[in-house]
């Protein structure tokens, strides 16, 4: 009964502190009087009475504080009131405060943004069951190897269908494989739309695992040549194109103007295929529809889940045996590769090293923070001197310190948790379109935690090594404490700076790097111009257009009535268009080709009249005469060069499919398929005069207007020819010109951002250091001015201190630099890594900068007012 | 034989010196010191800062309770009270203390006299 009644008490303690505080001082305050009462009794002094009664009480702080540490409330309390006392400390010094949060947050935020990116793209797991054992599987022809062209591809090869079927029968590696392909229909019955079409076999549903949304995906009757021509539509489409009516099943989609019965609706976050850009909108069977599925369409790539405890060599090796078959060992083979480290490729390396650039900036914002508590040192050791003395324990302390470090952490946390979901929508929307699996970033959970234990671990091990250091040295030597600390803080400032130096040498020297090589790759002339130019793609379904005379003329009238279009004022055509079509190359027979050699591959280009005038390419000898109606091309001048070195071109006959034609003209080479890939030799075939063909072309429109004024001119001009092709956006040519950069401007964007971020904080930081070693300094510099020293020698000192810590920092800097920089080489354009330019600026410009954030605050050094200084002794 | 000057109470026997000498009429904090140092003529002191933190132990536990009353100078002060339990507890000590004490006469016994 007793007990109960004993806890009660301590809960009430726990839940009105202010009240028990109060009645403890009461309390205390009573014992004082009574003992000095007593002593005046004793016949002493009523002033020396109390002295003697409050020496007798002695340590009041410490047992105050054992009172308080007794029981539940002891805990709660404390806690509750070291808070309180934290965060009135942060609120008495808001700008340590606020730099410490924002160098933190900033440091956090933009750390766990950039991970969570790379997260997603390379190192998330695939969304499939046991997709860590998911492979890309795909057919190698070793006889490619290291011929042009081709040799990009040859261990790259897609499986034909008959392969697959082999495969597939005869295969123990694996749980099950599947075959599937990507193609472009156009969508007719309604809008014209084109559309990303998957073509999977049925085996693909079972693979990953897939349960539609309605109705079902594709069976075993639906595999192979004359399958029924049925589609699983994705959710994106249901919902726009039909509405998200639940009647679409058993209702049909015409693609190139084939019906297809829809079959099923998938889950709206499955987005196989499309890890690098957009998902399928409609999935078909691999044969619908007549599709070819002979052995040398080879347009299928393989996918299958390995046994479990199944080795990739080995399954490569019995895959391989398979597609051989009877074949000699060396014709053919199989590449086999886990299927995330296909499908995110080659912007694994470029994430990685941005990822390294992000633990720079972390590591600078804990150096950062590190220096800014430590300056506030001498505050601390004050603080903990006088309350040892008070009788305070050692072990409160630390707690109240902890509360301390605790509370600024917690402040840092919330920082950086708003700045990463702010930044990661930005990283996203700029990142390039074939950045794998961008639509499946979100906060990484266990990043943010990383970065803030960081942030945590700096905060306290700060905070508290007050304490730590305070606890070998005894009250009674509290005077002396300012003094040993500010030797310390002046020491400490050059190593300060000498150690966030060298971080930032790397990052700076990287990021200038990457600018000036981009800047370098935005200078480069591609050959044409791209000014005033405007362009969109049309594509014509192959069974309408396939006689070569009406495809013709669908595009002699499209030009014509395009270019009625008012401020239109030319129009051509090209069957790969510059910067975002690619590349398209067939071999080519010449005279003087060797009977025995093989037939060069070179780059393809169908053309409408007047390419060469509105791109600007030079016609550099001959004239192009494609209207004349003869049989005539003109070759680039790498082409002229590589086909008949030392000769004239014009006049020689190059052979295609069997036909010859004469080279009529050279001209300039061009780099249209990347600004940074060098130009390939290419041969131009008018569409008209020759017996090329190509149904799809890129328009190219010269007008001053800009794109939109012309869009609704152009789908007029389309729909009035023929209604069912769907219209493609226009664009400007330079806009793809920029686009085609735009992996590289991101990844200079974003180290630039890195750079700029952690000087920011660099400088901040060095001046934070250099204002407070000058402040805690002001007696000693008054000192010295009123002994006779120089208001310049004392700047001179304070900036000499920075200097050699600067220059220490960049000199270790510059050699880590000289050791890292070459992994920079694959993302620099014609530029050596460890370029001496860019090293001896980034160099100078972080001496400059360390010098001037250690400037503005050492001036004040120099301004002290000796008088002022010597009234405050 | 005089105890050495102002030795400190020995640990453990804090709490029972408390419970006896509120074992016959509340007091306050100061007034309990007084007391144990008044009985032992001046031999035992105990400490204010051993004092108070035992006197919430004993609380927390049950064994004293606490009213803030007027003294007879009319001033407010903190009166602490055995409770029923309390009293059971310091029989419980006084039983033990005993048996310690006679323990230890018994050793020293040893091979005196």
């Amino acid at each position: 009964m007793d007990r109960l009644k004993g806890w009660m008490k301590q809960l009430r303690a726990a839940l009105r502190p202010g009240r028990v505080e109060r009645e403890m001082d009461e309390e205390l305050r009573f014992h004082v009087d009574q003992e000095t009462t007593r002593n005046v009794a004793l016949g002493m002094a009523p002033a020396e009475a109390r002295r003697a009664a409050l020496v007798s009480f002695g340590a009041a702080e410490r047992f105050k504080d054992e009172l308080r540490g007794a029981g539940l409330r002891g805990l709660l309390g404390d806690a509750a009131r070291d808070l309180r006392h934290a965060v009135r400390t942060m609120r008495r010094r808001p700008t340590l405060s606020a730099a410490v949060i924002g160098t933190l947050g900033l440091g956090i935020g933009v750390s766990t943004a950039m991970y969570s990116v790379v997260y997603a793209a390379v190192l998330q797991p695939l969304p499939y069951p046991h997709g860590d054992r998911l492979v890309a599987v795909w057919e190698t022809y070793p006889g490619w190897r290291g011929r042009p062209v081709l040799g990009d591809f040859w261990d790259r090869i897609g499986l034909a269908w008959p392969d697959y079927e082999q495969w597939r029968g005869r295969q123990q590696s694996f749980d099950e494989v599947a075959v599937f392909a990507r193609a472009q229909m156009t969508a007719s019955g309604g809008e014209a739309e084109r559309l990303e079409v998957g073509r999977g076999s049925a085996s693909l549903w079972t693979l990953l695992g897939v349960t539609p949304a309605l109705g079902r995906t594709f069976a075993e009757v639906d595999d192979g040549a004359g399958a029924p021509p049925v589609a699983v539509v994705s959710h994106a489409l249901w919902q726009g194109r039909f509405g998200g009516d639940a009647g679409v099943i058993g209702g049909t989609i015409a693609l190139d103007d084939q019906p297809f019965s829809i079959v099923g609706v998938l889950a709206p976050d499955f987005r196989f295929s499309g890890e690098r850009g957009a998902p399928p909108d409609v999935w078909i069977p691999v044969g619908a529809a007549g599709l070819p599925l002979g052995p040398d369409n080879h347009h299928f790539s393989g996918i299958g889940r390995l046994r479990a405890g199944t080795r990739l060599e080995s399954a490569a090796e019995e895959s391989a045996t398979i597609f051989r078959g009877d074949r000699p060992a060396n014709a053919l083979g199989a590449a086999l590769r886990p299927y995330q480290e296909d499908v995110v490729g080659s912007a694994r390396p470029p994430l990685v090293l941005l990822l390294a650039g992000t633990g720079v900036l972390l590591l600078i914002a804990c150096v950062n923070v590190a220096a800014l508590i430590a300056s506030d040192t001498a505050r601390r050791e004050r603080e903990v001197a006088t309350r040892l003395a008070l009788g305070a324990s050692r072990a409160r302390l630390l707690r109240q310190f902890l509360a301390e470090g605790l509370a600024l952490a917690l402040a840092a946390a919330l920082a950086g948790v708003a700045t990463a979901s702010q930044g990661i929508p930005l990283l996203t929307a700029l990142a390039p379109p074939d950045l794998p699996r961008m639509r499946e970033v979100g906060v990484n959970g266990g990043v943010l935690a990383f970065a803030l234990a960081a942030a945590l671990v700096v905060t306290l091990v700060c905070t508290m090594s007050a304490v730590i250091v305070s606890g070998s040295r005894r009250p009674a030597t509290e005077g002396k404490a300012p003094r040993r600390v500010t030797a310390r803080g002046r020491r400490a400032q050059p190593v300060f700076v000498a150690v966030q130096m060298v971080l930032l040498t790397v990052l700076l020297t990287a990021a200038a790097l990457l600018s000036r090589s981009l800047l370098g790759v935005r200078a480069i002339d591609p050959g044409f111009s791209t000014a005033h130019l405007l362009t969109t793609v049309v594509d014509l379904p192959a069974p309408r257009y396939e006689a070569r005379g009406q495809l013709v003329d669908y595009y002699q009238r499209l030009v014509e009535r395009v270019g009625a279009i008012p401020g239109v004022e030319a129009v051509t055509g090209v069957s790969t268009g510059p910067f975002a079509d690619g590349s398209e190359s067939t071999s080519v027979g010449y005279e003087g080709l060797p009977e025995e050699a093989a037939k060069p591959e070179l780059q393809r280009r169908v053309v409408l009249p007047g390419y060469f005038d509105v791109t600007g390419i030079r016609v550099i000898e001959g004239a192009v005469s494609f209207d004349g109606g003869g049989r005539t091309v003109a070759v680039s001048q790498r082409m002229a060069e590589r086909l008949w070195p030392g000769q004239r071109a014009v006049g020689r006959r190059i052979s295609l499919r069997d036909q010859w034609y004469d080279v009529a003209a050279v001209v300039g080479d061009v780099r249209d398929q990347a600004l940074t890939a060098a130009p390939e030799g290419t041969y131009y075939v008018s569409l008209q005069a020759s017996r090329e063909t190509s149904p799809r072309m890129r328009l190219i429109l010269r007008s001053p207007l800009d794109e939109a004024q012309v869009a609704s001119g152009v789908r007029d001009a389309m729909r009035s020819l023929d209604a069912s092709i769907p219209v493609e956006p226009v664009e400007r040519l330079d806009a793809l010109a920029a686009r085609s950069l735009a992996a590289e401007r991101y990844r200079t964007l974003l180290v630039d951002v890195f750079a700029g971020a952690s000087l920011v904080l660099a400088a901040a930081g060095i001046f934070g250091v250099t204002l407070r070693l000058v402040l805690r300094r002001r007696r000693e510099f008054g000192v010295r001015l009123a002994l006779g020293a120089r208001p310049a020698g004392l700047l001179a000192s304070t900036i000499g201190r920075t200097a050699g810590g600067a220059a220490a920092g960049v000199s270790v800097g510059l050699l880590a630099a000289w050791a890292l920089m070459p992994a920079l080489s694959p993302y620099l354009h014609e530029m050596p890594a460890r370029d001496p330019t860019t090293f001896v600026a980034s160099a100078a410009a972080l001496v400059v900068v360390s010098l001037a954030a250690a400037a503005i605050p050492a001036r004040r050094a120099a301004r002290v007012d000796v008088a002022e200084i010597l009234r405050d002794e | 034989m005089p105890i050495p000057h102002s030795s400190d109470v020995l640990r453990g026997t804090l709490d029972l010196l408390i419970l006896q000498s509120l074992a016959h009429e509340p007091l306050h904090g100061w007034s309990i010191g007084q007391r144990i140092q008044a009985a032992s003529r001046d031999a035992l002191q105990v400490g204010q800062g051993s004092l108070y933190p035992a006197l919430q132990r004993l609380e927390h536990r049950g064994w004293i309770d606490s009213e803030w009353r007027t003294t007879a100078e009319n001033r407010r002060a903190r009166y602490y009270r055995l409770t029923a339990s309390g009293r059971r507890a310091l029989e419980r000590q006084i039983t033990h203390w005993r048996a310690y004490v006679e323990a230890v006469e018994l050793v020293l016994a040893v091979g005196r006299p």
